[in-house]
């Protein structure tokens, strides 16, 4: 489904459902499958951490989830992960400006009663943190439906000059960094190239599941950039930069910058890349039965390139083909179920792969490309159960 | 006996490794899975820690002896993700396991 179809029919369901309104878009099957039903018996992963569990939700720290619970298409806000560098600064809706800045024919300062009386556009979307990995369970995950507008609307109103081709983002929460051996006092910021901010899922929201943002997630607004990794995503959003150089802030350039050994142009070489688009991948994250049938389940994330199949093995057997959850979209996670006819008993391990439709297919970890730094952990996952 | 009972008070005798280890997962994000530290979440190393010193700094990130000053952003960022280790035996559990790790 393309991203303009996708907010259309939100626009309908909109009218008339509420959040969660499922039923309408026919994925109740879907759900009703692979949701936790009572009669349900959740499979422990044999090789999960011993003592795994997801911390209970406490203001002011990171949290991520158990993905082994996930039963929604839509994340709750409080089991959404939620990381940040410069802590959680609050700010009140009144006394807030948006700022459009720099390389820009008429710049912007929009209060939040502004922003919020413009037109809404909403949109699912799904993202992982940049350094999310299989330890704990790629738990720093989650997908939501956005409100708000797009940044391309706000960028044409400023009017962006043709030497704008970078974009900058600053949040609200700031900290002090030795930079050069000099104590500076810096706000999160991040950037994209120009292009990229005017495509058309960008989005400065402020809503999030039909609510206002919560403090955690960036209130009372923050930048939303579907298809990529968390970290671009600015919380406590406050200015929109444009200038004609790249911007060079910590996490943009120095970290959540990705050191690998990889094919540059048919040479190989270690390339530093910030960590923007997410790369393909999918992970299983759990195995149910009912009854005597089994259903695996997992999640797809990538950058919106749209997938050919995602696929479950078993042991050394062919790969087939799991069902998407048909309430997903470009930009959304997808939940995948496989029915998993005949398990035999023993243990099996069990994986699952992806594939765009240009043919791209999830690296096993033996095909990752050397890769020191700690960001971007998409390879396949292979998983041990005892049935 | 004097040395016995600074060893107990210091909690080093007391901590499960093992237990340790399930209970440090929530911190592998800061602190990385195997306690290397991690700059961008401004999160020390705690591998080969001394356990009374890391028994002592989460007790003063829960009494909020640390992690109560505003300006303190990443002692505040912390001082929450104490609150998980809900007792002294949490406590030491995770300072055990830490102190086993090699740095």
């Amino acid at each position: 489904m393309s991203e303009d179809e996708g907010v259309q029919r939100r626009a309908v369901l909109k009218s008339g459902l509420a959040i969660g309104g499922a039923a309408a878009t026919g994925s109740m099957p879907f759900w009703s499958q692979i949701a936790m039903a009572q009669d349900d018996v959740l499979i422990p992963f044999s090789d999960d951490p011993e003592g795994f569990a997801a911390p209970p939700k406490v203001a002011g720290a990171v949290h991520y989830q158990d993905t082994r619970l996930i039963d929604t298409f839509y994340t709750s806000a409080d089991n959404f992960y939620v990381v940040q560098h410069y802590g959680q600064p609050v700010i009140d809706p009144a006394d807030f400006t948006l700022r459009v800045t720099g390389l820009v024919d008429n710049p912007l300062e929009i209060s939040y009663q502004d922003l919020t009386s413009r037109d809404k556009v909403e949109i699912d979307a799904g993202f992982e943190c940049g350094g999310n990995r299989s330890t704990i369970l790629h738990g720093l995950i989650g997908n939501a439906r956005w409100g708000g507008v797009r940044l391309s609307d706000l960028l044409n109103e400023a009017g962006v000059q043709t030497e704008g081709i970078e974009v900058v983002f600053y949040g609200a929460d700031t900290g002090i960094e030795n930079v050069r051996d000099t104590d500076v006092e810096v706000a999160f910021g991040r950037s994209m190239h120009i292009n990229d901010a005017m495509l058309p899922q960008v989005m400065v929201a402020w809503e999030m599941n039909g609510e206002p943002l919560p403090i955690y997630h960036g209130a009372p607004v923050r930048l939303l950039v579907p298809g990529w990794y968390g970290v671009g995503n600015v919380k406590w959003l406050n200015q929109i930069h444009l200038q004609d150089r790249r911007y060079m802030g910590r996490f943009m350039a120095r970290d959540y910058v990705t050191l690998s050994r990889r094919e540059i142009g048919g040479v190989e070489r270690w390339e530093e890349r910030s960590v923007t688009r997410m790369n393909l991948k999918s992970s299983i994250i759990r195995v149910t039965r009912r009854g005597n049938a089994h259903t695996i389940t997992g999640f797809v994330l990538n950058d919106g390139t749209p997938l050919r199949n995602v696929e479950v093995r078993i042991d050394d057997g062919p790969w087939q083909a799991a069902s998407i959850d048909p309430q997903s979209t470009q930009f959304s996670w997808k939940i995948f179920r496989y029915d998993w006819e005949g398990a035999s008993l023993g243990e099996h391990t069990i994986v699952s792969r992806v594939t765009d439709v240009n043919g791209q297919v999830q690296a096993t970890a033996d095909q990752m490309p050397e890769k020191p730094s700690r960001w971007e952990n998409y390879a396949q996952f292979p998983r041990k159960v005892v049935i | 006996m004097t040395g016995l009972l600074l060893f107990n008070l210091t909690g080093n005798a007391a901590g499960d490794a093992e237990r340790g280890r399930a209970l440090y997962t929530p911190c592998t994000i800061c602190h990385g899975d195997n306690g290397e530290g991690m700059q961008e979440m401004n999160a020390p190393s705690l591998a080969g820690r001394e356990a009374w010193y890391i028994v002592r700094q989460l007790e003063n990130f829960k009494t909020g002896v640390r992690g109560s000053d505003p300006a303190d952003i990443y002692g505040l960022q912390m001082a929450p993700m104490a609150q998980l280790l809900t007792d002294k035996q949490a406590m030491e559990d995770v300072a055990a396991y830490l102190a086993g790790l090699s740095n």
